[in-house]
Order: C-alpha cells, then structure tokens, then sequence
C-alpha cells in the first residue's frame, strides 16, 4: 500500500485548496466544540469545587426577627444537616466619588473563624479582630471596582446610623458568584456588594442580641426540599418568615446554573452544524474525485486490490481531513476557551477557576471530526465498489442533460441565452450538490441572522426598557413605609424636578400549585414616569382595582385576564388576598405586578403610605441631587437610570461583540468553505465546456459570468431559506432564553437580514473570484486535446 | 516562425523557422505524423496560441501584436474551430449549441439554417448525449460555421470517426468551403484526404518538408481509405 500512500498525498496536493476550506470549517466545528465545553467543563467543576469546598447551602430562610431558640427547632426538622442563623440586612454605602449611593448587603459571620455554610474565601487581609467591632470584610469585586484595599475605611449605613468601618479583609462567597444586588439586572459590582461583619458588632448595631433573621441550612441528601421548606415556613411564621428558598432558586446559583445549561445546548448545537456542512461539502468533493479517477480505480481493481482495499486508502483521505480539521479546530478552540472563560468571569466570580487544555474535550473534538468526515466520504467510496474492473476501462460519454421543468414554461425559457440554458441544465442535473450548496449558504445565512439578532435584541431591549418604560432618572428606595410626606420632602430638594410615589410590596403569588415570589409595584394613577405598554407600544391603563401584570408573570402562574389569583404579603401584616387579574403589559426586565398604589396601601392595611419614589432631575443638578439624597437616613437606595444602561451596554453589549464576532466569522468560513468547493468543482467538471466557449472566441470575462452566475445563483437560492431559518432560530432562542429576568425581544430588523446577506455574498464572491481566476490561466490547446 | 516549448532541461521545438500563406477561401490539408507539429502549426494560425519567434498575419493584422483579449476577439469574430473530440457543451442541445456561438458574433448565420447544412436539422433538441459522436462532430461544424467564419479550422475532425461517418463530415467541410467561401484548414493522419484539398502540406520534425497543388480536387465520396 505504499504506493498508495503516496498516491494520496499527491491528491491531497492537487486538492489542497479545497481539502483545506473544509479543513476550515470543520476546525470551526470542532473550535466552537472545544471552546464552549472546555468552558463549560471549567465553569462547572468550579462550581461544583467552591459549593462543596465552601459548603454552599441548600436552604436560606429569612425572616423579621426570631430569637436564637428557635434554630434549635429549626434544626430538628427531619432531612435538616446542619442550620446556622446569621443577621442579614440592606444597607446603604457611603462612598464619595461616588454620585449616587451604593447599596450592599451585610450579612454576620462568627466573630472567631470557623467553618460555616456559605462560608468565606479570603482572598486578601484576614478575619475579625476580637470581638469585630467596627471591622468589615467587602467583596473583593467591590474593593477591585473601587481601588479599595485592606486598612481603607468604609461609610455604611447601618440602622440609620452612619458607621465607619475598617476593611480587614477581601473574600469571595459562594453565595454571590453571580452578585447581583436588588433592582439590579446584571452584576454591577461598582454599586452593590456584600459586607460581612462579626456577629457581636451586628448584634449590636441592628439591636438583634440573640437574635436573627436569616436562616442557613444544608440538607440531607435524600431530604425532600418541599417537605423541608414547608415546615420552617410554618415554624418561622410568627417571626414574619418570608418564604424558605431551595437551593436551585437562590438567585446567584440559579443564574449560574441557567448559564451553564445555555453553554451546554450551544456546545452541542453549534458544533453539530459545522460539522454536518463539512461531512455534506466533504462527500461532494470525495464523489466528484471518486468519480474522475473511475479509471485508476478500475486499474487497481484490475490489478488485483479488493474493493475494501481501495476504499480504505479514500478513507484514510477523509480520516486525514478530519485529523487535520480537529487539529487547527482543537489549537483555536484551546485558545478561545480562554476567552470564553475570561467573558464569563466579568460575570460570574470563582475563586478558583482553573482554565487548561481539558483532554477528554480535545479527544471529543477529534472523535466527533473523524466521524463527520467518515460519513461525509462513505457515500463516495461505497460508489467504489460498483465500479467493475473492465468497466472503468470504457471512457465515459457526455454527461447526459435533460430538459428542466422551467422549459415547460416556453415563454420564459425562450427569453433566457445561452448561458442561463447552461446554468440551470447543469443545476439540475447535479441537484444534490445543488441542494447542499443552498443548505450550507441558508445554515450560514441563519447563523449570522441570529447572532445580528441576538445584538440588536440588546439594543431593543435597551430603548424599550430605558427609553420607553424607564421614564424616571432616579428610582429611590426608603427603608420602610412612610407616609406621603415623604414624598414632598424629596420634590422640595433643588434640582429635582417631578417625583411620584412607589409603594412596593414583596408578595407570593399562588395559583394553585403554581407560586411566584414577586413584589407588587404600586403607581398613582395619572403617573407618568412608568410607562405601561402592551406588545405593540401601546399604553396600558392602571387599573383601579385588581392587578396588572407582564405577561411573563401571567404565563408563569397560568394566569389569564379576568383569573383569580391569590397574594401572601410577605412583610408587615403579611395579609393573604384574593386579587383579580385585570389587565397584562409587556416587559423585557423583571417580573412585576401593578395595582394603583391607594388600593395596594389599602390591600396591605396602611393606607396612604409609600416606601420608595421615581424621580426626574434637571441633568445639570444630577449631582447635587444625589449628594443630598444620600445624606437623608431614610433612603436605602438610589438607582439612577443613566448608569444601569451604561452598565447594561457596557457589559452585556461588549460580551456580545465579541462572541458574536467569533460566531460571525465562523458563518463567513462556512459560507466560503462551501462556495469554493462548490465552485472548484464546478470548474474542474465545465473545464472543457468553458475552454470550448473561449475557443469560439467568448472573452475570459463572459465564461467567468457563466461560472459565478451558477454559484451566486445557488448562494442566492441559500439567502432566501437562510433568512427564514434564522428568523425561526431567533424566535426559538427567544422563547428558550426567557427567564424571569430577561426577556429577548423577538424584533427582527430587516437591517439584520441585509448585514446577513451582504456578509454571505462578500464571502461567496471571494471565494468564487478565487476560483474564477484560474479561468485565465486555462490551457486552451491543453484542456481541448484530452477526451471527453 | 517558431514555437519552443521550455520543458525546463530540455527544450522541444514543436515547430522550426516555418513560413506559409494560405490563400483567401483555399482548401489545406495538413499531413505528418504524430508529434510534427501540426496541432502547434493550426493553433497559431487560429490565435489559440503564440509563437515564441516570428510573426503571424491575418489580412493586414498582425496577430503576434495582438494581446490575450485581441485573439479572443480574432477568434470570435474570424475563426471556427472542430476538433477530434468535438468539444460540444452537454447541456445545451444541438441547436443552442450552435446559437451560442451566435450570440457573439457580429453577423452570425442561422443556426437552423446551419443544421440544415450539416444534415442534422431533424435532430435539433437532442442533447450531444443522445447523437452519434459523427453527428457530434457535424454539430461542431456547424457551430464554428454559424459565426460566419473567414476560417475554419479543424484537427483531425475525422479522427474519432468511422470510414462513412468520416466521408459524411468531410463532405460537409469540403461544401462548406465551396459554397459559402470559408478558407479550410484539416489536419488528419489519412493521407487520401488530401486529395480533396487544393494544396496539401506535409510536416515533419517541426517543419514543412512539402507543399503539393491538387489539379483537380475530389469529392469525399470519390476516395477511399
Ligand atoms: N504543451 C506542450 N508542452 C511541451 N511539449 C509540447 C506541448 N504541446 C506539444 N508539444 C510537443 O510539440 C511537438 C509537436 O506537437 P503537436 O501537438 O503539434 O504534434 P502533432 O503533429 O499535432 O501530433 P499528433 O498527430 O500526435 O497530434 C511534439 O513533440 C509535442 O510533444
Ligand atoms: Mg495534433
């Protein structure tokens, strides 16, 4: 078989354009493989490492106040491990750079360190002194977003009374890998953190001696989480519990949980494309070159060489291709893992997450190229075997053409010259290849629709929520009700210019087994910094009476319009009611009720009160306002609208810029992996045809017209489906990407469908002109003296 | 003139210091064995491919001047081509692959008209798959003539052929020539088809060893081979 070998490596020469473009698509099959798993694989065993290292809890049960006593009931609680109180709050943070208050969550730890649930990664300093008094550990996101070190001090509010606390340490917590504070849509590390003090000095600052309001537990392994959650919620009621949550619903695991399930599906998905592009590109290429050398196979048959034989020696072509595929694939996918993981980890925080070369992933990746390019030449080589030994020997006779279904139509037909006759014969003649070529074009089509979807989706996300619903520059938060005077405080301070009141009440929703934790946002009628709009823009009345909801809320709880659902208050007289749904909205963040802020004041037996307010400023005195709002005690926080769509744009936007990228430029290659094989073998079978045409005197220019005009046909053929499937892809994506933070918009811009195509044709062009230049240095004598 | 081929070691001169004139609507036949240079010589001429010394005219253009676009040119608007292999393009039928080389002519004939003359106006839409490669070949004679052709080239167009096949095609190229004017040249290996042209060259080594004038050319169906 030696000679053999060499044999194939002299076709592989011959072919090495070709060979490599899918080389090249599948190096982007397997890369996208390798760098979405290797991440994943990263992310995941991260996770799993810092929960069990860190003993991340599988409970957390908050309440009003409940003395010490009560953990000891707590912990009996069948299927309970191990349980842990600690005292939680929010808080306000007082830096002065910066404009607008910065809101943090303190929770205590033991004074003296000892291993707790969720316990603490010290990545700077160290634990408390003594009894702790006046000692913080922050977040080492927050200290790293602030410059702030070890030694520095830090002004927190604490039950309305300014502390300065000393930094000791920097940490990072389970709890918190994706830290997102209230109100917050993505991670803002610059103004939200996590403070952890010394359980005496929390004691004594909230005033809560022996005291707690947070429960921690581990569970057993085979506790049922239901049963568990429903005996603290009625332990800890008296203590005005607001509703144990599992594991699988904290807010940090869950979105990290979600995330990793995404990359997981994109992993499979994406790869399986390529992939199966390349296997399609592969076969054609493999049967066209099977068929060209029908005569040496015979000749080796003839020789003696079994049938299994020579179709090895067309498999090994394919198993190289594929090696050669997995091998630039692996090398890319290794390199952009690493920044795959370094875009995941502005979000999501592990101590130690340990990025290499994962081996098990790379040898997957080869697996999966080799198979792909096996199946791509098995329906080539399986043609080996019907080539007899004798037969081979015959030369071949003109291809035979027949008429096309468009000649019926003889009007139109007649119109059409010569070259259009010779475009759409031959592309009926060669259907399947036809047919893979518009596959190929449409999945790169759809994939670059979807990814330019994906991005405007922001965009729109970004307009409608800030633009259109978002009215108000400020959203100011108090620590608890107040009356309506509160109010007039704030529109007296200068510069600001209308502010309208907010009651908002934390509720459980429960429609028969379904329940949602949410909070029910009461608004005055006539407001105007609120914008209620349905699908279509529209503005949506509040009602008088009964609830609002957006319809992401509704569908979660299987609610329709004119359903009854019923309302837990979760604070203060935690009243059970009984409310009518009324009307729907559509929103792309959170999910929310509404109602009309007398009647919920109403609902919650204090009437005429309001805890927070939405606030318009005149841009000039943005800063003056929020230096005054942060001197007033009562106000727990402030949010200002600017700066959550800078920070939206800055970290969800630029994320996605550069995976998008990726993604797009691998669609390009697709697109002119299959364009340049598509062409090559069009020009290699038509070599003879075009030579005959420039003998008879057509310029260079007029047969290259002829060869680009069937293969941009074929691209354009591929744009139409193409813009279909991605806009079925976007649509799907939308409805799979929906969680109960974030909803895509399924807004497709034509302008998405122009950039796909425009991105398609300049990558089918070049590789079509690349191919066409080879018409110039045709050999005329030589092309027209071989036989037919 | 002279053509060299550069085989890099060793350099083949297909055709030696070689000087002809063919007379307007003139009927050549080229003999010589195999490898004397008779395909190199009708390339030439045809603006197929250029000599590496010497010069080529065609009336009062010199084609050696010319540049790759300009033979192209010459070709399409001065010269028809038939090969051994017919060369047809299988998708299209008979007669659009006569019309297509209609579509670049300044004054084309009518292909119809042109299938008529070469026998084969019953089998106008029948793809080159479904002719005779005779009828192939006739098709190919009547696509370069359908351009109006001042020339009409043709190496060895009997080659692939059979005696009667080959006696039908001729008789076509030698009517052609009678009747429409068209300066023929024919390469073949058959020394008695020479007897249908006015002149007949023969070649050897890359050059012409003799040139001979028939008195009284024949018919195709008068020889025999
Ligand atoms: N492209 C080429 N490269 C190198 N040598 C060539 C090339 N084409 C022709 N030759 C050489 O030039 C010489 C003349 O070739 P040509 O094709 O003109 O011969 P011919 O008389 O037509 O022969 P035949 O009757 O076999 O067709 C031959 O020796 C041939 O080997
Ligand atoms: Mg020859």
């Amino acid at each position: 078989m030696r000679m053999l070998d060499r044999k194939l490596l002299r076709n592989l020469a011959t072919m090495r354009m070709q060979v490599a473009a899918i080389v090249l698509v599948i190096a982007c099959g397997v890369a996208s493989y390798v760098t979405v798993l290797t991440a994943y694989r990263a992310l995941k065993q991260s996770q799993e490492a810092y929960y069990g290292r860190y003993r991340m809890a599988d409970l957390w049960a908050p309440a009003k106040r409940m003395p010490r006593a009560l953990l000891h009931k707590l912990e009996a609680i069948e299927g309970v491990r191990r349980l842990e109180g600690r005292i939680a709050f929010d808080v306000a943070i007082d830096l002065p750079v910066l404009l607008q208050p910065c809101s943090g969550r303190v929770i205590s730890v033991p004074h003296r360190h000892r291993q707790i649930l969720n316990d603490l990664h010290v990545v700077r300093g160290r634990w408390f002194t003594g009894q702790g008094t006046r000692e913080v550990i922050v977040d080492e996101r927050f200290a790293d977003a602030h410059g702030l070190d070890v030694g520095d001090r830090l002004r927190v509010i604490m039950n309305n009374k300014k502390e300065a606390l000393t930094i000791v340490g920097l940490a990072l917590s389970p709890e918190f890998v994706y830290l997102l504070g209230g109100g917050q849509v993505i991670p803002d590390a610059k103004h939200f953190t996590v403070l952890w003090v010394a359980e005496p000095f929390a004691e004594s600052v909230f005033d809560f001696d022996d005291a707690t309001n947070e429960v921690v537990a581990a569970l057993d392994r085979e506790a049922v989480v239901e049963d568990v959650i429903a005996r603290f919620d009625d332990l800890m009621t008296p203590y005005g519990a607001l509703g144990a949550i599992a594991r699988e619903d904290q807010l940090s695991n869950r979105f990290v949980t979600r995330q990793l399930k995404r990359l997981e599906g994109a992993g499979q998905m994406v790869p399986i494309t390529f992939l199966a592009v390349a296997a399609f590109v592969l076969h054609v290429l493999m049967d066209r070159l099977v068929r060209t050398q029908r005569t040496q196979i015979a000749v080796l048959r003839a020789f003696g060489y079994t049938t299994g034989e020579v179709a090895r020696h067309f498999l090994k072509l394919a198993v190289l291709v594929g090696v050669l595929g997995a091998a630039v694939g692996c090398a890319l996918g290794a390199w952009l893992a690493g920044g795959l993981l370094g875009i995941y980890k502005q979000f999501f925080t592990f101590p130690m997450l340990e990025f290499g070369a994962d081996g098990t992933v790379l040898a997957g990746g080869v697996l999966v190229s080799i198979v792909f390019s096996v199946l791509g030449a098995l329906g080539a080589v399986r043609a080996i075997a019907r080539i007899a030994p004798a037969e081979g020997m015959r030369a071949e006779s003109p291809p035979t053409y027949r008429r096309t279904l468009l000649e019926r139509l003889r009007p139109l037909w007649h119109i059409l010259g010569s070259a259009p006759r010779m475009i759409l014969r031959h592309m009926a003649r060669t259907k399947l290849r036809a047919a893979i070529t518009i596959t190929g074009v449409a999945l790169a089509t759809s994939l670059i629709m979807l990814t330019l979807w994906a991005r405007s989706g922001t965009d729109v996300l970004v307009n409608t929520q800030y633009g259109l619903i978002e009215r108000q520059d400020m959203q100011v938060r108090f620590h608890d009700d107040r009356p309506r005077s509160a109010l007039y405080e704030i529109q007296h301070i200068p510069g600001v210019r209308t502010a309208e009141a907010l009651l908002t009440v934390p509720v459980e929703l429960v429609n028969g087994w379904r329940t949602r934790r949410t909070a029910i946002m009461g608004l005055e009628q006539g407001q105007a910094l609120r914008a209620l709009l349905d699908r279509d823009l529209r503005h949506v009345g509040l009602p008088e009476d009964g609830l609002m909801m957006s319809r992401k809320l509704a569908e979660l709880l299987g609610l329709e319009v004119g359903d009854w659902v019923r309302a837990r208050v979760l604070t203060g007289g935690r009243q059970r009611l009984r409310l009518r749904l009324e009307r729907i909205v559509d929103e792309y963040l959170g999910v929310f009720a509404y109602a009309d802020l007398g009647r919920l004041s109403r609902w919650i037996d204090e009437e005429g009160v309001l805890n927070g307010a939405l606030v318009t400023v005149d841009r000039r005195q943005i800063e003056t306002v929020g230096r005054t709002l942060k001197e007033l005690p009562a106000i727990a926080s402030v949010t200002l609208r600017s700066h959550a769509i800078a920070s939206f744009e800055e970290t969800v936007g630029e994320t996605q810029d550069v995976t998008y990228s990726v993604w797009i430029l691998f669609a390009c290659i697709m697109t002119f992996g299959v364009m340049y094989n598509a062409a090559r073998i069009s020009l290699a079978e038509r070599q003879r045809e075009l030579g005959s045409m420039r003998v008879l005197g057509f310029t260079t220019r007029e047969v290259s017209v002829l060869l680009l005009g069937e293969n941009m046909l074929l691209a354009v053929l591929g744009l139409v489906p193409g813009i279909a499937l991605g806009i079925w892809f976007a649509w799907l994506l939308a409805k799979a990407g929906e969680t109960d933070l974030f909803r895509w918009p399924f807004v497709v811009h034509p302008a998405t469908a122009f950039w796909s195509v425009i991105c398609v044709l300049v990558f089918g062009l070049l590789a079509n002109l690349l191919v066409v230049r080879r018409l110039r240095s045709l050999d005329l004598v030589q092309v027209l003296k071989e036989r037919g | 003139m002279s053509k060299t081929y550069d085989m890099g070691e060793v350099q083949v001169r297909a055709l030696v210091d070689t000087d002809l004139d063919v007379g307007h609507g003139e009927a050549l036949v080229i003999l010589g064995p195999s490898g004397s240079g008779k395909s190199t010589l009708l390339n030439l001429l045809g603006g197929m491919d250029r000599p590496t010394e010497g010069k080529i005219w065609f009336r009062d253009d010199e084609l050696t001047q010319l540049d790759t676009r300009g033979l192209t040119l010459f070709r399409r608007r001065h010269v028809g081509f038939v090969f051994q292999f017919y060369n047809l393009i299988p998708s299209l039928t008979a007669l659009e692959n006569v019309a297509m080389a209609t579509e670049i002519a300044p004054n084309p004939r009518d292909p119809r008209e042109m299938l008529d003359l070469v026998g084969l106006g019953e089998r106008a839409d029948h793809f080159p798959a479904q002719l005779s490669g005779g009828e192939q070949q006739r098709v190919a004679i009547a696509r370069a003539l359908a351009k109006r052709p001042e020339v009409l080239l043709c190496d060895e167009p009997t080659g692939a052929l059979d005696y009667s096949t080959g006696v039908v095609v001729l008789d076509v190229l030698r009517g052609v020539n009678r009747q429409l004017g068209t300066t023929l040249l024919i390469i073949t290996h058959n020394a008695a088809i020479g007897e249908l042209a006015d002149r007949v060259l023969h070649m050897g080594s890359g050059r012409i060893v003799e040139i001979r004038s028939n008195e009284h050319p024949k018919e195709a169906a008068e020889i025999a081979w």
